[in-house]
């Protein structure tokens, strides 16, 4: 199902779920002023907040994490022990605060994160999570019918590879390292970056097949 | 408690859709409640398990119209009200002109003296353990469709302050916290595929005891 799919009362998914209505908002600028003419919040610092949650992390900090695990066994091997000391030599921001764990997709088992209780995400590697990572409509089915969204997400597993699904329920945060696309053995640790999408991180992707 | 935000296999909630990429922030208001978010957390003014135990009790038509910059943003001047910093009223007094007077200038205490000694651990990676079933009040943070399974612990993820008496303002209850391992078919019946799982971090006020082999 595409975002642009209607919504019960013809708005878009994205729209219906980002958008107050008017008298919300009204309240919403009315806190921010009050709070800085108070001097509670400074303007300039939340600024920079943004922008490092706009332009600084992602999810293609994550999918750079994810190639050089393919690239380098031995990245792999540290990134799955230990991701914060891993992560710290990549030259992007580092992991600090939250417990983040690294949890393999192999032929046998496909992984995926879902919160059901509220909306916990890897921020650090993936930036803020997708609207529908936030949503009932997930967070309900994903631990009970994890196959059938597989399916809405256009994922169809083998049978035989088991599906195990990670409710993040305290402070871990866990994102997936999907498994390496066949054919991909000449391409650079960029070219392999653009095949690992944020759904393959989640665990309700996989990565795109290189270019023939 | 069973609020309608414990969504672990709740039906009726429709298909599930995915959107592009490379968007943090989808409209205004959203950029604007995360900003106001981050920076009453950063000093102080708002706490994680006060936050979350505000939006959980928004009602229930409130809370699944899923409108999230609204739901964060009503659980926000929950928490500016419990602090005294903005009150019912001042906001419509604020759009008059009128600027509220003689709030803190720092973040009032609002958490029962005294932490809880460490908790010792009472279980290990490999026991099998039940979770507790019967329904916890107040804000915690146990999925109901957990509750009375029996799993295996497989991590022990350090010790970590109890949410529900940090949200009920009682103080600091430091306690291990586990990664729990369950089959999806002990949880759902015969609609789960054979060999599917569950992982899910169990907090050890809620496992009921160990379960013998």
């Amino acid at each position: 199902m595409s975002d642009d799919h209607d919504h019960d009362h013809g708005h878009s998914h994205t729209e219906w779920h980002t958008t107050p209505p008017p008298e919300i908002e009204l309240r919403i600028k009315a806190m921010e002023s009050l709070l800085v003419e108070m001097g509670v919040i400074d303007p300039a610092m939340l600024d920079g907040i943004v922008d490092f949650y706009e332009r600084q992390v992602g999810p293609r900090n994550g999918a750079r994490i994810v190639a050089r695990a393919w690239a380098d066994p031995a990245f792999k091997a540290r990134l799955l022990a230990d991701p914060k000391s891993a992560v710290a030599g990549l030259g992007m921001p580092g992991i600090s605060g939250d417990h983040v764990v690294m949890v393999e997709n192999t032929p046998s088992v496909h992984n995926m994160i879902v919160c059901t209780l509220c909306s916990c995400y890897p921020w650090q590697t993936l930036g803020l999570p997708p609207i529908w990572f936030k949503s009932a409509a997930y967070r309900s089915r994903a631990v009970s019918h994890p196959r059938d969204v597989l399916k809405e997400f256009g994922v169809e597993l083998p049978p035989e590879t088991a599906i195990k699904v990670w409710d993040s329920t305290a402070d871990t945060r866990y994102m997936i390292l999907p498994a390496r696309p066949a054919g991909t053995g000449h391409l650079s640790e960029n070219e392999l970056a653009d095949l690992v999408t944020r759904d393959s991180m989640i665990g309700t992707g996989l990565p795109l097949e290189p270019k023939p | 408690m069973s609020g309608i935000h414990n969504l672990g296999g709740v039906q009726g909630f429709g298909r599930v859709w995915t959107e592009p990429e490379g968007t943090a922030f989808h409209t205004d208001a959203e950029r604007r409640v995360f900003r106001l978010m981050m920076g009453l957390m950063a000093g102080g003014w708002c706490d994680t398990d006060g936050f979350r135990a505000a939006v959980e009790g928004l009602p229930v038509q409130t809370y699944v119209r899923e409108c999230f910059p609204m739901n964060y943003f009503l659980g926000m001047e929950q928490q500016l009200a419990e602090r005294g910093l903005i009150v019912p009223g001042d906001l419509e007094a604020w759009m008059q002109g009128v600027k509220p007077a003689g709030r803190p200038i720092v973040p009032p205490p609002i958490m029962a003296d005294g932490s809880g000694p460490p908790e010792p651990a009472r279980f290990r990676v490999g026991d099998r353990i039940q979770v507790g079933a019967i329904d916890r009040q107040g804000h915690n943070r146990l999925p109901n469709y957990l509750r009375g399974q029996t799993g295996t612990i497989t991590a022990e993820r350090g010790l970590v302050d109890l949410p529900d008496a940090l949200a009920a303002r009682q103080g600091r209850r430091p306690q291990p916290v586990y990664t729990v391992e369950f089959l999806a078919r002990d949880v759902w019946g015969d609609h789960a595929a054979i060999g599917d799982r569950l992982s899910a971090e169990i907090f050890q006020d809620y496992i009921e005891a160990a379960v013998a082999e």
